[in-house]
């Protein structure tokens, strides 16, 4: 090896945050494992033909309002960044809180509409579509773990207007969720 | 006990058996990035650790082996046991093909899930990990970052990979891999076929984020060297792939049938992994190493630098494959669309590297041959692809067989094109990788047998198809042509691995002085020491003004 090793720093490198270029890459994987899983179902709809879920009802107020509180934890989640890049400390564990109960109100639900459906694993369609609202459902939960975490660091100060990058981070993959179930609330509530 | 220390220390010295005292040199310095690269802290601390303290609280090689972030050492071990790992799958396919010429006399009821299974343990225990190895050493050096992002998550990565591709070939054991008929042991092959897949997506995103977040001052992405750039777009590929992949795992597992239900769930929705457009994603990495390759065989720039970015940025959105899950697709325009498609990129990266050939007067050796004969790999798999796609264009009636048939040989050409990519980007960096340079000799025959072995099973099986589809079988002489094939293929890889470890071994010499830049590159990589050590760098980064610093630096004298 070569006589003279040091160890000189690299130069300083801009401010590109590891935690939120991973969280792309890992929402991007996360969105097509769930489009991919949306495309099976449709496809497994498509050759069912007209008898898929002839014997259950899918009602669309609980998707609809699903749709709405997601929607507006969209803006919930923007306007902690926002503060936070703003200093306002204060105001950001506020709209994370605001988020996550948004989220929960999500979950809840969700769960509401699962025994109003009252799908059955037993029923060819039960496997399917549980996996695709129960992997979403799961995405959920992770981002509302992502949020609480966040929060409670928020709150320790470990954030300020200079160091958001795991704010956004949390964002994105809530982001990413939302749009996600957009097009689950579509293809598997609307669209029947 | 200092965590940081063993932490710290490469697992270079413990492979190329290096003195304790050595050893001690590298853990005593104050490496701020190999600090990083355990801690991702930011804050640099003093080098405290006296030479005295790092003697007594030097770890034992299993501390280094599991407690390391260093890239370097994730990235060779990713490499090593991907080697071994291609070498059991080409074993797999021999016995396949020696199965076919005894017509099923050796593998009997197995023969299916061998067939199957090989096949995957080929493309995700093997081509795709070993590539992956090779980024994970070199990607961080290349662009001038004292470690690579998120070090913990990349050696969950790398042990992550490692136990599920093991618990796979358990699996496999108890007839269960993929296509074996004991439902159990299906059923644990799907979840650690998906697992493992997970482990390689998280390995593949801290390279790419790596590539995004660590460059330094001046390195834009338009100035990111060729290799780096590759891995930026094949991580959004693969890791959207991979996505898609486990999302049909997923359905395999929760339909919860028995062992032919985990097979029909293969067959239908995840055997598209193993055809164009997805396995092409394998080939990504491999244009990198070719373009690097060639710039400092001919030791000129590349002309039109950012062209080339797009070709290999091109060549990537089409190997994205998760679109065409049903093999239906291949009797469509689509494919017939995709098939012209591809071959674009290739051909306008082939055509750039003739140029810079031709004007250069290129130094010959293994990595510029085994580039070259990897880029010729690629444009036999769209050979295949554009055969497979006469059928549509022939209205459905031009052959007497589906053309899907033909998919495992447009597969071996992909996996050849990979391997041989690979072992040029390890002769390449051979003293940044193992610490002294390749035997260029051996290099060379390596991936002159490998291509020929490869090329040659990918033509036996596309002429088998071609042959047996239109009435005569010849299925014994096919068989017996494919598993000879095959150990050629098997030999190309044994060479490989003999000059790797030929080039760990011969540092045990303290005598032999590995040089830092033996072929005179042009980019940040040869500026660290040999073997490289995630930290250390043997001067600073000069000012970055193109994808070729050093030699800006060098026409500046």
């Amino acid at each position: 090896m070569s006589a003279e090793v040091s160890s000189i720093p690299a130069n300083e490198q801009p401010g590109r945050p590891d935690v939120l270029f991973a969280t792309a890459f890992v929402s991007a994987g996360t969105v097509v494992a769930l489009l991919a899983l949306l495309g099976a179902y449709m496809a497994e709809r498509s050759s069912f033909g007209a008898d898929w879920l002839s014997g259950n009802t899918i009602p669309l107020t609980q998707p609809n309002m699903q749709m709405v509180a997601l929607l507006m934890s969209v803006f919930t989640v923007q306007w902690a960044v926002w503060a936070m890049r703003n200093n306002d400390r204060s105001a950001s564990a506020l709209a994370l809180g605001i988020t996550f109960i948004l989220g929960a109100a999500f979950i809840n639900q969700t769960i509401f509409l699962f025994k109003l459906i009252g799908v059955t694993e037993a029923q060819p369609e039960g496997p399917l579509f549980y996996t695709v609202t129960g992997s979403h459902l799961a995405m959920a939960v992770l981002g509302m773990c992502m949020i609480v975490l966040i929060a409670f660091r928020t709150l320790a100060g470990h954030y300020s207007a200079r160091n958001t990058s795991a704010l956004s981070a949390t964002a994105l993959f809530w982001d990413s969720m939302v749009a996600v179930y957009a097009a689950i609330w579509i293809a598997v509530y609307v669209m029947k | 006990m200092n965590p940081d220390v063993f932490l710290r220390v490469p697992l270079s010295d413990v492979v190329s058996s290096m003195t304790a005292d050595r050893i001690l040199s590298y853990a005593g310095s104050n490496q701020e990035g190999s600090r990083m690269a355990v801690t991702e802290t930011t804050s640099p601390q003093s080098a405290s650790d006296s030479p005295a303290s790092a003697k007594t609280s030097q770890p034992n090689v299993i501390e280094q082996l599991v407690g390391s972030g260093d890239h370097t050492m994730l990235g060779r071990l990713f490499i090593g046991f991907s080697m071994v790992f291609l070498l059991g799958s080409l074993v797999g396919r021999i016995l396949v093909g020696i199965d076919t010429g005894t017509t099923n006399g050796l593998l009997g009821v197995y023969q299916q899930m061998v067939t199957n299974s090989s096949m995957i343990t080929l493309i995700f225990l093997g081509v795709l990990p070993l590539l992956l190895g090779v980024a994970m050493v070199i990607v961080p050096l290349q662009i001038g970052s004292p470690s690579i992002a998120l070090p913990r998550a990349a050696a969950l990565s790398l042990w992550g990979w490692l136990i599920f591709s093991t618990v796979f070939l358990t699996s496999m054991i108890l007839d269960g891999g993929v296509g074996g008929a004991d439902t159990d042991a299906s059923r644990l092959g799907n979840v650690s076929f998906g697992a493992l897949l997970l482990a390689l997506a998280l390995g593949v995103t801290c390279v790419g984020t790596t590539v995004i977040t660590h460059r330094p001052e001046g390195m834009t992405l338009a100035r990111v060297p060729l290799f780096s750039w590759s891995i930026l777009v094949s991580a959004a590929v693969w890791v959207t792939t991979i996505g898609a992949a486990i999302a049909f795992v997923l359905i395999g597992h929760v339909l919860n049938g028995g062992a032919a239900d985990y097979f029909t769930n293969f067959a239908t929705n995840l055997s598209w992994l193993t055809r164009g457009p997805a396995v092409f994603m394998l080939g990504i990495p491999v244009l990198g190493i070719a373009s690097d390759v060639v710039v400092t065989a001919t030791q000129r720039r590349l002309i039109n630098y950012q062209a080339m970015q797009g070709l290999i940025a091109g060549y990537g959105i089409l190997s994205f494959g998760a679109w065409a899950v049903s093999n239906s697709v291949i009797d469509t325009a689509l494919w017939f669309l995709w098939t012209l498609g591809i071959a674009v990129p290739l051909v306008g990266l082939l055509g750039g590297f003739a140029e810079s050939l031709r004007q250069g007067k290129p130094r010959v050796n293994a990595a510029l041959v085994g580039s070259i004969l990897s880029l010729f790999n690629l444009l036999g798999a769209v050979l295949v692809g554009l055969i497979m796609s006469l059928n549509t264009a022939g209205e459905g009636t031009l052959f007497d067989f589906g053309t899907a048939a033909l998919a495992e040989a447009q597969m071996v050409f992909v996996v050849t094109a990979g391997i041989t990519g690979a072992f040029a980007g390890l002769a390449y960096w051979s003293v940044k990788i193992w610490g002294t340079e390749a035997d260029d000799k051996l290099a060379t025959a390596s991936v002159a047998m490998l291509d020929i072995g490869g090329g040659l099973l990918a033509t036996v099986l596309a002429v088998a198809v071609f042959v047996q589809g239109s009435g005569d079988t010849g299925e014994t002489l096919f068989g017996w042509l494919a598993a000879g094939s095959a150990l050629v293929m098997l030999a190309g890889i044994t060479g490989g691995l003999v000059f790797s470890l030929g080039s760990s071994a011969s540092d045990e010499d303290e005598d032999v002085q590995a040089p830092e830049n033996p072929f005179d590159g042009f980019t940040l990589e040869w500026q660290t020491p040999s073997p490289a050590m995630g930290g250390e760098r043997t001067a600073e980064i000069p000012l970055i003004e193109s994808p070729y610093p050093l030699l800006d630096a060098k026409e500046g004298e």
